[in-house]
């Protein structure tokens, strides 16, 4: 029984989205694209319960995001630095934009709770809809929202207190400044 | 057509606010686009044909064997406990 070769370009096409997603989530590219392997494996292996009219998309975040929390809550009684082995496990050289900007969020994000972490991701990164992410949530969605807007809160303070001046440069361009080695004096 | 119903709240956070979130879901969608742009790691379409083939076996038991031998490839298929000769 193979898979129907709309079902396998379906999956195919959803991984580049599930990988960042899983990178973003976990912070660590190994450990993502295990993620995501475990998610294709579950997937094929339940196809069965998959409804052809619905998002596979949706349905094969839904299925990483448990693997996610499964893990987490395994991991957790072990010590684990969240945002360790990003760097080392870059697969392509970093680009000269952008990299030191996205370090700094990456840290910010790590320091989020999951739950708001995967909110904040499913909306603002994976662009799915208040009402897609509860349902790969399993929650209400006001819970969404109002986990997405406490992500986005806490990272304006995270990323705001890190200038140490509120009204100051924003992060961003004295990222990029930094970057290009112009430093801001 | 859309209407701009932003109004602050009549202090200055709010403003700082909004231009803070809006950097926060630019660098957001940045950060998945890079990612995104990288593509399909071959590992997954790799990968993705060999739970095929494995799931199948798993589903459809002991006739497994019979399609492997099919295409008369000179490698065995996978060792599986009986077959292996004694060396």
């Amino acid at each position: 029984m193979a898979l129907e070769p709309t079902v396998r370009e379906a999956m195919l096409r959803a991984v580049p989205g599930l990988r960042a997603f899983a990178i973003s989530l976990s912070g660590n590219v190994d450990r993502a694209d295990d993620l995501v392997q475990e998610t294709l494996v579950r997937a094929i292996a339940h196809i069965d319960s998959f409804q052809p009219d619905t998002n596979m998309s949706a349905w094969l975040f839904t299925i990483l995001r448990n693997l996610f929390r499964s893990e987490y809550r395994r991991r957790r009684r072990e010590v684990e630095d969240v945002n360790g082995g990003y760097e080392e496990s870059l697969k392509s050289p970093p680009e000269q934009h952008g990299r030191i900007e996205f370090e700094e969020f990456r840290a910010a994000l790590a320091k989020l709770p999951p739950d708001h972490r995967e909110a904040l991701l499913l909306v603002g990164g994976s662009g799915f809809s208040y009402e897609e992410a509860a349902a790969i949530c399993d929650c209400a969605v006001g819970t969404v929202k109002s986990r997405v807007n406490r992500a986005r809160k806490r990272l304006a303070e995270l990323l705001a207190i890190k200038e140490g001046d509120e009204f100051g440069p924003d992060y961003t361009t004295r990222a990029i400044l930094t970057a290009t080695g112009r430093g801001v004096g | 057509m859309v209407k701009a119903e932003i109004i602050p709240t009549g202090k200055t956070p709010g403003l700082l606010n909004r231009h803070v979130q809006g950097k926060i879901g630019e660098t957001l969608r940045a950060m998945f686009d890079e990612i995104v742009n990288e593509g399909v790691p071959d590992r997954f379409s790799e990968l993705l044909g060999q739970i095929e083939s494995r799931v199948s076996e798993q589903s459809k038991g002991s006739t497994a064997g019979s399609e492997a031998g099919a295409e008369g490839s000179d490698r065995p298929p996978c060792a599986s406990n009986g077959d292996k000769e004694p060396s």
